[in-house]
């Protein structure tokens, strides 16, 4: 076995759980992806504990924040768990919803610097900044959505006018901004997360590419596990453009359902782990098709 | 052939090429020379790095940067073909200590430890890794570039630098190695500390070390023990041709032009120093000669004359055989036959010419 046969073989095996959440029946799939998701995140999450005690310094601690951010996102999506809650404490419930998020994304944005740190982001090369440009305006979507969820189909991204929803909604929209809850501060600070791990992990991935002939490469395993965060955050988005629904109208909707977002979700999520496993055994397999060559 | 600089890096590649094959699965290679065979004795490639460095001060330096740039090339190209992934190393920086120790000696030990080993040049051993600092501790042991030698310091630069190179190239950083024991300052085995060319410690001792004075060496009595048989280490008195073939590709082949009447006065002179013992060989000079390369498995010699010239027909020299039969000619052993021949006949002679007539090699001297 190699990383690359590994990820070659697994990656595209990962669609078989992903789509089974839309092809089974409407209960069994809401069950299905109510265990799986959370299930994926937590064992995730576990993994990436695994990988960081390989490493020391500011790589361990990209681990280690991966594994609490993966485990503190897994623990928010036990739909019992957030359920019990909700009733026993349903005033403090919106606070500390927001509490877990921003202990969540905390931990993702501190991984994100230190990963920023340890692959050392000034080697991009011009066309890799310039890539950023196009990427920095589905960052500046990710936020202006938010606030202006006529942009969240594409009519509306082209033509900034309201798609599908009716004045009336955006107006109501607009209230609830304006009123800033907790559940409003909660939408837009993830969202503004969401947008900024964009804008620092898309980097990483150019760089892997930029030095895909390098005689020192960036680790590809490495790289899968970043695609794999920035899926999981942002897949949602382009879904969010193609059904021409603001977000907090899919989280309602299409959220564990069995609906194509948890197949993404599924996927996303699966894509971390996959890619987790094989960092922590390349060197093993590595060495093993040494040993295959060598008398 | 007259070589290029990139054919000379290609006649490099090829001799690491060839080392690497006989590590490697597959059929056995033949051997380079029918007749004498895989191995010589570890006192020829000796010889020529050591009467080198007694004749030119600066060749340590050169010898140590050649092996090292050799090395930093050519590990690289043996751990790709060997299907290692390009990030298998993938920030070492951020390595915990056991983890580098253990992935690092592997990888080390596997390969290249595997092929020195092969090539009967020394035991090689990682034995020590600091990641915070970026610094290894190797131990060479049976090292076949001092084994045997008396030496008044550590003179095994050409390991030096291989190992700094091959460390180099796996990790990709540019590092420096230093030699802190040496057998053959009796020390039991050769050990020697890597670290970055910019580690302060490590480029002050280099500098030290290249500045000082040029190592002396008794290589008659070493050439007397090979000869009669006594063992320099416990691996025995033969290393295989292809770790001289990789000495002379790796550093001597590539800096020619620059050493070319250097090596031809270097191989004279140590032609008079070892002359006493050669003619001991047999009553008959050019017989003597003949049976003494023949005692070191060096070559096959015949000494004729032909119109007014003396020809020496060289047959399975390491130096022209196998991958390195389309190298340029290494004058080292016109010097050295020039140097025996004109005490043999006690008048001077000098080398005119080389010819190559297939598998042979002619070389012409003349008064």
């Amino acid at each position: 076995m190699t990383s690359v046969l590994f990820l070659k073989l697994l990656l595209p095996a990962l669609m078989i759980p992903a789509l089974a959440a839309l092809v089974l029946p409407s209960e069994m799939a809401r069950s299905y992806v109510s265990t799986i998701e959370p299930a994926a995140l937590i064992g995730t999450a576990a993994l990436s504990w695994w990988v960081a005690f390989l490493y020391r310094e500011g790589l361990r601690r990209v681990f280690l924040f991966v594994a609490g951010f993966l485990v503190v996102y897994g623990i928010t999506n036990v739909g019992p768990l957030m359920d019990a809650m909700a009733q026993a404490l349903p005033r403090q419930f919106p606070g500390i919803v927001l509490a877990l998020q921003l202990a969540n994304y905390s931990m993702l944005l501190l991984a994100c610097v230190q990963i920023l740190r340890v692959v050392q982001i000034r080697r991009l090369d011009r066309a890799g900044w310039l890539i950023m440009v196009p990427v920095s305006f589905g960052a500046l979507y990710i936020v202006g959505a938010a606030f202006f969820p006529a942009l969240s189909s594409l009519e509306g991204l082209l033509t900034g006018r309201w798609a599908g929803w009716g004045d009336a909604f955006q107006e109501s929209f607009l209230d609830e901004i304006g009123t800033l809850s907790l559940p409003v501060i909660t939408y837009i600070l993830v969202r503004t997360f969401d947008a900024a791990v964009l804008l620092m992990l898309v980097p990483v991935l150019l760089l892997y590419i930029q030095n895909t002939h390098a005689e020192h490469q960036e680790s590809l395993t490495f790289s899968v596990v970043v695609f794999g965060i920035i899926a999981s955050l942002t897949f949602v988005y382009a879904y969010e453009l193609v059904s021409r629904s603001p977000l907090f109208v899919i989280a309602q909707r299409d959220f564990r359902t069995g609906s194509f977002l948890d197949a993404l979700y599924i996927f996303g999520y699966l894509t971390i782990a996959v890619g987790l496993y094989a960092h922590r055994k390349h060197q093993q397999w590595s060495l093993s098709a040494l040993e295959r060559m060598l008398r | 052939m007259q070589t290029t600089p990139s054919t000379r890096e290609d006649l490099t590649d090829e001799v690491w090429g060839a080392a690497l094959a006989k590590i490697m699965k597959g059929p056995e290679a033949q051997p380079s020379r029918p007749s004498m065979g895989d191995e010589l004795d570890l006192f020829v490639p000796q010889s020529v790095a050591s009467a080198l460095l007694n004749a030119i001060p600066a060749f340590a330096r050169l010898l140590y940067t050649s092996a090292y740039g050799s090395a930093k090339r050519n590990a690289y190209l043996i751990v790709r073909r060997l299907g290692m992934p390009a990030d298998f190393f993938w920030k070492f920086d951020y390595w915990t200590q056991d983890h580098a120790l253990e992935m690092l000696t592997k990888v080390v030990n596997r390969i290249f430890t595997t092929l020195m080993a092969r090539q009967k040049e020394g035991a090689l051993d990682l034995v020590g890794v600091d990641v915070e600092r970026s610094r290894f501790q190797v131990t060479f042991r049976e090292c076949a570039e001092c084994a045997g030698l008396t030496a008044n310091a550590p003179l095994c630069f050409f390991h030096a630098g291989l190992f700094a190179g091959i460390l180099g190239a796996l990790l990709d950083r540019e590092l420096d190695a230093i030699e802190v024991e040496c057998l053959g300052r009796q020390q039991g085995r050769c050990a020697f500390v890597i670290g970055r060319q910019d580690d302060k410690e490590i480029a002050r001792f280099i500098e030290e070390r290249f500045g000082g004075a040029s190592v002396q060496l008794d290589l008659q009595a070493r050439a007397r023990a090979s000869v009669e048989g006594v063992p320099a280490r416990e691996w025995g008195n033969l290393v295989d041709v292809g770790y001289y073939q990789m000495m002379l590709a790796s550093s001597l082949l590539t800096n020619l032009g620059l050493l070319t009447e250097a090596t031809l006065t270097a191989g004279e002179e140590l032609a008079r120093r070892l002359a006493p013992l050669v003619f001991g060989f047999a009553p008959e000079p050019r017989e003597a000669i003949t049976a003494f390369y023949r005692q070191l498995r060096h070559m096959q010699l015949e000494i004729a004359p032909q119109d007014g010239t003396l020809a020496v027909t060289l047959r399975e020299a390491p130096e022209r055989t196998g991958v390195l039969r389309d190298a340029e000619f290494w004058p080292f052993i016109a010097g050295e036959l020039q140097g025996l021949l004109s005490l043999a006949l006690g008048r001077q002679v000098r080398y005119q010419e080389s010819k190559q007539e297939g598998e042979r090699l002619l070389l012409l001297f003349a008064p």
